[in-house]
């Protein structure tokens, strides 16, 4: 398999705290790969660090071999690597409509007809008749959906979600992991962040664990349920016992 | 029904045709001199609001640094004109370009800076490009400012110094200036824009480069401003520093607010309202001051919208009164028939 | 004369840090830049000036100012600002219509033309390189009594851990039980009391107008800034700093352009170090 993205020994502190401590991680085109880990693990300044919102302390991100480190998230974009947001997920003022054009605008798309756009909110499994409700009123999963769909817009080798099952109702998850798995099908790789680990695991190809900054463990979903390491750093509490 | 449709769509842009036609013709039902005055400003200081408009309100940008840039405009064309000897025209490119990168300067520290240290640092720079006005005596005339005068220059026709002809000649500036913005609105790049607004790191990680975007957007709106600059320097013949103070910036802040930010014609709206408000109740200067700083005050907490989202907000209110009714209508309707109905 | 700077520059940098708390107070825990502060202090100068008037009591004046700015800004939290929590640029801007009311009424009371006042201290001590005007040092001394206070409370009260707390996450104060929007409310009496004060230390300096406020504004909140927006000890040594870099900068380079010199070295600092000197910032701590 190409490897697409890779970093190496990467850290990043803020004042004297080490958010990152020497990561070595690479996801291989077509690839869905799990981030797991406790609260402060570093996975969220990970996903910050690959995507260009935070310049890396120590080490290098690399890109289809090219070394990316530091790069304006605009430029990683352009080359295929496009995230999505926990919280912030679409641009809540503008028209669904739009949220999906400004997306189209950024491919550098000449075709904004309607049935482009409708194309871009269905393949995420989103309807068609919520094009002029405002991005900010809709629901949080089919907020979560939009902003998948205005990512997948861009067409990207690799998409970078930031758990996109949080706050999501039953339907909404199903309809998250429908697109999961559609990206697999049509071969774009996916790096997942999540809590949600029963709705994550099955999705997956490889899952990383990671605790206080560093990785302790990896593997298919089956190894990492398995591995003491990570039962104890991220079940540590319920499982002590 | 679909022939209703077209007519209904293509009104509101024939009423916007029309007063402004009735707008350019104004001098011609005999206005008094004040009032022709008057008017004047107020297209200049519309056609200034909507740069800070387009930024505000399209772009999400605030800067109080937009009666600065304005009165760069303003300086670059008296200066010219008394040191150069430049005519109106030819200024003209000039004071438009000194607003364009002028309006970028005060972008650069919104890279580094955000939210409110952006706002108070567009401010300090406002102050010292006033202090450098103030002090620059050789080139700028110190307080005492410069006196200036179009002789006898016309521009497409119009006499510059007939107050009349000026005042028509502004007409048609505002008019270029807002079909330029309508078309930067309704553009690929009005969406960017938007979108900056509402969510600048999705929309950066969505492959836009804000800080590029962010001085584009500041440049046209300073652009914007020179040429208003320009346009009040030749109206009132004299320049001086005190003309471009806070009390400038936060004019704009208000003529902009009190139309509505979001709207094309909003700061139109606003600096009508501003500028003829006092005529129309005949207030004292610093009544008026008061009287307006209390009117941003009720603006921003009711209507943050402006006065044209009143407008829209009203015009909605009534047609869900007219849904409701006709709904009741029906309903009151079928039940009737259902009662016929049931009793046949 | 460099001795003779420093020092000026101590007295001038005392009413900055002054005014600067009270910003850094009001920002710390309702997250509104308050621009019409520097109205404020002109406020209260005027009410100094009417006091000392009517009873001949300097001493009357500074509490008159200060009791009177308090009420003020106990009628602007709860007559403006509390509508404007849920978003601070609403309330800086209702601050910029403040600007226009207060200066328009202070013009219809006390007219634009400049209003004196003889300080209550007269003459001077000269040491020799050093001639310090006695007003000056109770003025300092005043400026020190009220930070020391306002450190004092916030560092080692109930209330101030109260402040303190709303200041780091209002919602989890909210939780705790701390009555945050009365707090935010003190904030805002404290904040402008010191307005208040910092009036009365303008009026001993001989003379006042209706648009002295925007000066003491742009000041106060370079020093805020530099300091790091909520930041109480960096609000004293910015103040300090600035008040001793604009007065050399008076004497040696060249007086009249003394604000392009504090503007500019405030853009300059706010770009090498966007959230200030001392550190601080967007959501600032006290």
């Amino acid at each position: 398999m190409t490897q697409l993205l890779s970093t190496s020994k990467l850290g990043k502190n803020f004042g004297g705290n080490r958010a990152l401590n020497g990561v070595d991680f690479r996801a291989d085109a077509g690839e869905i790969v799990g981030l797991i880990g406790p609260n402060g693990s570093g996975k969220t300044t990970f996903f910050n660090c690959v995507t260009g919102f935070l310049t890396p302390s120590a080490g290098r991100v690399s890109w289809r071999g090219a070394d990316v480190t530091g790069s304006t998230p605009g430029k990683l974009a352009k080359l295929g690597l496009v995230r999505t947001f926990q919280e912030k997920m679409v641009f809540p003022g503008l028209s669904v409509r739009e949220n999906v054009r400004f997306a189209i605008i950024q491919h550098g798309e000449r075709d904004l007809s309607e049935e482009r756009i409708r194309g871009a909110l269905t393949y995420v499994g989103l309807t068609t008749d919520i094009m002029d409700h405002k991005a900010g009123d809709l629901p949080w999963g089919q907020c979560r959906l939009l902003g998948i769909a205005l990512a997948l817009v861009l067409k990207p080798a690799l998409i970078l979600l930031d758990e996109p099952f949080a706050g999501t109702n039953r339907l909404a998850a199903h309809q998250v992991t429908q697109v999961l798995f559609k990206l697999k099908a049509d071969g774009i790789g996916a790096i997942i962040v999540e809590h949600e680990m029963s709705l994550l695991l099955p999705a997956c190809d490889r899952v990383v664990a990671f605790a206080s900054g560093q990785v302790i463990g990896e593997g298919t979903p089956a190894e990492i349920i398995h591995n003491p390491a990570v039962r104890e750093a991220y079940f540590g509490a319920d499982h002590a016992a | 029904m679909n022939g209703n449709s077209a007519v209904q769509r293509f009104l509101p842009h024939l009423g916007v045709l029309l007063v402004g036609v009735i707008i350019f013709l104004l001098p011609n039902i005999g206005p008094t001199g004040k009032v022709l005055s008057l008017a004047t400003t107020t297209v200049i200081f519309a056609v200034g609001g909507a740069g800070l408009g387009f930024l505000w309100g399209q772009a999400g940008q605030l800067t109080l640094a937009h009666a600065a840039v304005f009165g760069l405009g303003a300086y670059t064309a008296a200066i010219c004109g008394k040191m150069l000897g430049t005519t109106f025209v030819e200024a003209l490119p000039l004071s438009i370009l000194v607003g364009a990168i002028s309006g970028g300067l005060v972008a650069l520290p919104s890279l580094r800076t955000k939210g409110h240290y952006f706002v108070i640092l567009t401010f300090a720079i406002g102050e010292v490009l006033a202090v450098i006005e103030q002090r620059w005596d050789s080139l700028t005339g110190g307080a005492n400012g410069i006196l200036i005068t179009a002789g006898r220059q016309t521009v497409l026709g119009f006499t510059l110094m007939r107050r009349a002809e000026y005042y028509q000649l502004t007409v048609i500036f505002l008019t270029v200036v807002s079909l330029l913005l309508l078309i930067l609105t309704r553009s690929r790049w009005g969406t960017i824009l938007r979108g900056m607004r509402e969510n600048a790191d999705l929309a950066a990680s969505l492959g836009v480069n804000i800080a590029k975007q962010r001085l584009i957007a500041f440049a046209i709106a300073g652009a914007i401003a020179g040429l208003a600059g320009q346009l009040y320097v030749y109206q009132v013949q004299f320049i001086a520093p005190s003309s471009f103070t806070t009390q400038t910036s936060i004019m704009f802040l208000l003529v902009t607010l009190l139309g509505g930010k979001a709207y094309l014609f909003g700061p139109a709206v606003g600096a009508l309202a501003y500028f003829f408000l006092p005529e129309l109740f005949g207030l004292p200067p610093i009544t008026n001051q008061i009287a307006f700083g209390a009117l941003l005050v009720l603006m921003i907490l009711l209507a943050p919208e402006g006065l044209l989202s009143v407008i829209g907000r009203t015009r909605r209110f009534f047609s869900r009164m007219r849904t409701r009714s006709r709904m009741t209508h029906e309903l009151e309707a079928r039940e009737a028939a259902a009662e016929k109905g049931g009793q046949s | 004369m460099f001795a003779q700077q420093v020092y000026n520059g101590v007295a001038l940098g005392a009413v900055y840090a002054l005014i600067a708390v009270g910003i850094t107070l009001v920002y710390g825990l309702s997250r509104i830049i308050h621009f019409a502060v520097g109205e404020l202090v002109m406020f209260g100068s005027f009410i100094a000036w009417e006091v000392q008037n009517a009873t001949g009591s300097w001493t009357l004046g500074i509490i008159a100012a200060t009791l009177a700015l308090a009420v003020a800004g106990f009628l602007t939290e709860r007559g403006v600002f509390r509508f404007t929590l849920s978003a601070p640029m609403t309330g800086f801007i209702v601050s910029l219509g403040l600007i226009l009311v207060f200066q328009g009424l202070a013009i219809e009371i006390w007219s634009a033309n400049p209003h004196y006042a003889q300080p209550p201290l007269r003459g001077a001590w000269d040491f020799g390189s050093v001639v310090v005007i006695k007003q000056t040092v109770l003025n300092i001394g005043i400026v020190v009594a009220m930070l020391a206070i306002s450190y004092y409370i916030l560092m080692r009260t109930r209330f101030g851990k109260a402040l303190r707390a709303v200041s780091d996450d209002s919602q989890a104060a909210a939780l705790m039980g701390i009555p945050v929007r009365l707090v935010i409310m003190a904030a805002f009496i404290a904040g402008s009391a010191l307005a208040g004060v910092a009036g009365w230390i303008i009026l001993t300096n001989g003379s006042i107008t209706p648009f002295v406020g925007a000066n003491y504004l742009l000041r106060g909140f370079a020093v805020a800034l530099i300091g790091g927006l909520g930041n109480i000890q960096g609000a004293a040594l910015a103040g300090l700093g600035l008040g001793v870099l604009e007065s050399l900068a008076a004497g040696y380079i060249a007086p009249g352009w003394n604000d392009a010199y504090v503007f500019a070295g405030m853009i300059a600092i706010l770009l090498w170090r966007p959230t200030g000197l001392a550190g601080g910032g967007e959501g600032a701590h006290l």
